[in-house]
């Protein structure tokens, strides 16, 4: 083995002089010590250059920094794209800004330091270079869902040249949007839009659209997934896409019991579709002029923000262009998305009244008329809370949001998990909205929570400009720092797919012995055995510390890597 | 036993117990005095022969510091890792070492000071329970 390069971080004056100058005559008693550096900020890039040009000079093939955090070194190195001739996994960083060195005595501060450098030096001498591989990708990709989500998503690939197929479990395109007549923003007609786009999708070259077709089976792992869809008329096709994007959508459902069960009681689409039918007033519904309506909205759903915009869009319009008196009950507004601030003040300036209420309001029927009675709470002080008797023609409830009935199977179908509620599960809410727990699986839209057009949109863009940077190049390069199994040892206990967070684990038959199975000639001479594919693991070592039968080894943290940095000196001891 | 000092390792998951230590060191909180450091890729990579390996060869306690329950990157790792400690406590428990010697503690990713003041506080319970019989 060759020597090992030595650069000590000053980190910007933290160490001081004096130290460094202790440090040297520890460092230079260690045998495998090439050379040594000293830097003033190592993370800044000119830093890194001039480390490059001194590694390549030759003579060391692994180094170790000494220096702070080996995180602000990983990503410094990462953001400059370090390339030097040493592979990146055999350097090790010897943390000395850790553990009070600085409060302890000098004597016991560089005898602590000397064994911190004593055991990164360890820990690099036995590391090994870890490659990467690469494998050929087509760009192509599989949408699942055909609503706005999974239009807007195609029609960005499309534009870019990537070959899209497109499967839709309807008759129709649209999905949700649908049943959306009006956009809140500025009241334009959001059919006429969604039509524009479907005829895009449906003249586009580069999307191959499936109507009324389902996905019953998937196979393989990013860039080389093999999906089998089934048409309505029971044909089979066989697509092999690189990343797939699940856009299935939500539900509407409504409950309807005792006074709601009365026809005067509509949903938010009814009175969307009646508002965008009826063209001058006055406004009928059930042969009866229309002259009051009331929104109750929060009854079920109340942290999804739909409800309130719709119900403020449709008492804007009701109240403008229909001369209804509107009135809104609610336990909050949500105004959270972009405009609605001022879209709700305009509707109190509008003249739309608006009650608060925690206990449900009670309905009863009054002359053929609606009496609502609530205890409005919209003042804080409890004593000026009072009761209110609304009369009212006509009823809007909200619906619930319910996960898309296919969610189950779909989630079962990639490997994806299921969020507690039946909606998709991405995963990170904050960082990573539309990756799922698979890498090359994507989630967007309703399916994974309830939420407005322009959310979806925005969504839809974020998915298509993932989608775009992975499959540019044609080819997709990954480290194998992953999992490996020894398929001689699998005991086939199935634990490592059931626990693998990312579903990289699948059963295959390519193991040529087992030392479990001592007779019998396997089907083409292969043995079944566990394989994790390198391109969807993410190195968590989940598994490696799972398995029963210890056939799972991680590559770039084994366990003599762990024991090392343990303490112990794994060549003694083991 | 006034010049004992217990011999902990840390056992710090890459999301969240590795950035606290980090926001330790830079606010230069007091470690006890003699702490092992080992960086994982998660807690479910923990495993429990490593954690045996550990008291057998010299260290009084170990503490594994990981992600809230729901709150792993990869899903159910520290869950995963509980499991095991609760049954190496049932061995630990057959063959006499005090189980309080292995301890689980959450992090969030900023929990610098709750690191230090775990790390402290198992290096006063070591003090009281005395050194590793095992070693």
């Amino acid at each position: 083995m060759g020597q090992i390069a030595v650069f000590i971080d000053r980190m910007r004056q933290t160490i001081p002089n004096s130290f460094i100058e202790k440090l040297h005559p520890i460092i230079k008693e260690i045998p495998e010590i090439g050379f040594i550096s000293v830097e003033e900020d190592l993370t800044s890039s000119d830093a890194i250059q001039r480390m490059s040009k001194r590694l390549e000079q030759g003579s060391v093939d692994r180094m170790i920094i000494i220096g702070g955090s080996p995180k602000n070194y990983e990503s410094s190195f990462h953001r400059f794209g370090f390339t030097t001739p040493l592979n990146p996994y055999q350097f090790s960083v010897a943390n000395i800004k850790q553990q009070s060195l600085w409060n302890l005595p000098e004597e016991e501060s560089l005898k602590k330091t000397k064994e911190i450098i004593l055991k990164s030096i360890r820990i690099v001498s036995l590391s090994k270079p870890i490659h990467t591989q690469t494998i050929p990708i087509n760009p192509e990709v599989l949408i699942i869902g055909g609503g706005i989500a999974g239009i807007s998503v195609a029609l960005a690939l499309a534009q870019s040249g990537i070959h899209v197929n497109l499967i839709e479990k309807e008759k129709v395109l649209g999905g949700g949007m649908n049943e959306l007549r009006i956009f809140y923003q500025d009241l334009g007609d959001a059919q006429k839009w969604l039509e524009e786009k479907i005829s895009d999708v449906t003249s586009n070259q580069n999307i191959n659209l499936f109507t009324q077709t389902e996905l019953i089976y998937l196979k393989g792992h990013i860039g080389r997934f093999e999906a089998k869809v089934r048409k309505f008329d029971e044909t089979e096709i066989i697509l092999h896409p690189s990343l797939i994007v699940v856009a299935t959508g939500f539900k509407r459902e409504i409950q309807r019991e005792g006074i709601f069960a009365h026809r005067r009681v509509v949903t938010f689409s009814e009175i969307e579709k009646l508002i965008s039918e009826t063209k001058a007033p006055p406004l009928y519904w059930d042969g009866r002029e229309i002259q009051t309506v009331t929104f109750i909205i929060d009854r079920v759903n109340e942290d999804i923000k739909i409800d309130s915009i719709n119900a403020i869009k449709q008492a804007l319009l009701l109240q403008n262009r229909f001369e209804c008196q509107v009135i809104i009950l609610c336990k909050d507004v949500k105004v959270s998305s972009d405009g609605m601030e001022r879209l709700y003040r305009r509707a109190r300036q509008e003249g739309v009244i608006f009650f608060k209420y925690e206990e449900p309001p009670k309905l009863s029927l009054v002359n053929g008329q609606f009496q609502i009675d609530i205890k409005d709470t919209s003042v804080i002080k409890k004593e000026d809370q009072w009761s209110v008797s609304i009369l009212s023609d006509l009823i809007v409830l909200s619906e619930s949001f319910k996960p898309n009935p296919s969610n189950e199977k779909i989630s079962r179908l990639l490997g994806i998990h299921l969020g507690d509620n039946g909606f998709l599960m991405e995963d990170n809410p904050q960082l990573l909205r539309i990756r799922s727990n698979r890498r090359g699986i994507f989630i967007l839209g309703g399916c994974r929570f309830p939420q407005t057009l322009s959310e979806t949109l925005i969504e839809g863009n974020a998915v298509s400009e993932e989608v775009i940077r992975f499959l540019r190049n044609g080819t997709y390069t990954y480290e194998l720092s992953v999992a490996e199994v020894d398929p001689q040892k699998c005991a086939l206990c199935y634990t490592c797919p059931r626990v693998c967070p990312h579903s990289a684990i699948t059963i295959e038959k390519y193991a040529e012995r087992n030392i479990y199975i001592t007779y019998g000639i396997p089907e083409q001479n292969q043995w079944p055995a566990a394989k994790v594919d390198p391109a969807a693991c993410f190195g968590c070592g989940i598994c490696v510390g799972e398995c029963p039968a210890k056939a799972i080894t991680l590559r770039h943290q084994p366990d003599e890597l762990i024991l090392t940095q343990m303490g112990i000196n794994y060549k003694h001891n083991s | 036993m006034v010049d004992f000092d217990p011999k902990i390792i840390a056992f710090c998951c890459d999301q969240s117990g590795y950035p606290s230590l980090d926001m330790a060191n830079s606010l230069r909180l007091n470690f006890p005095k003699n702490v092992e450091i080992v960086r994982v890729p998660c807690g479910g990579r923990i495993e429990a022969h490593h954690l045996l390996r550990a008291l057998e060869t010299g260290a009084d306690g170990v503490i594994l510091f990981i992600c809230y329950e729901e709150n792993c990157q990869f899903l159910r790792g520290n869950l995963r890792v509980k499991g095991r400690i609760l049954y190496l406590h049932k061995i630990l428990e057959k063959i006499g070492i005090e189980k309080e010697r292995i301890e689980v503690c959450y992090l969030a990713t900023n929990n610098g000071v709750k690191l230090i003041e775990a790390l402290n506080r198992k290096a006063e319970e070591l003090k009281r329970l005395g050194p590793n019989p095992c070693k």
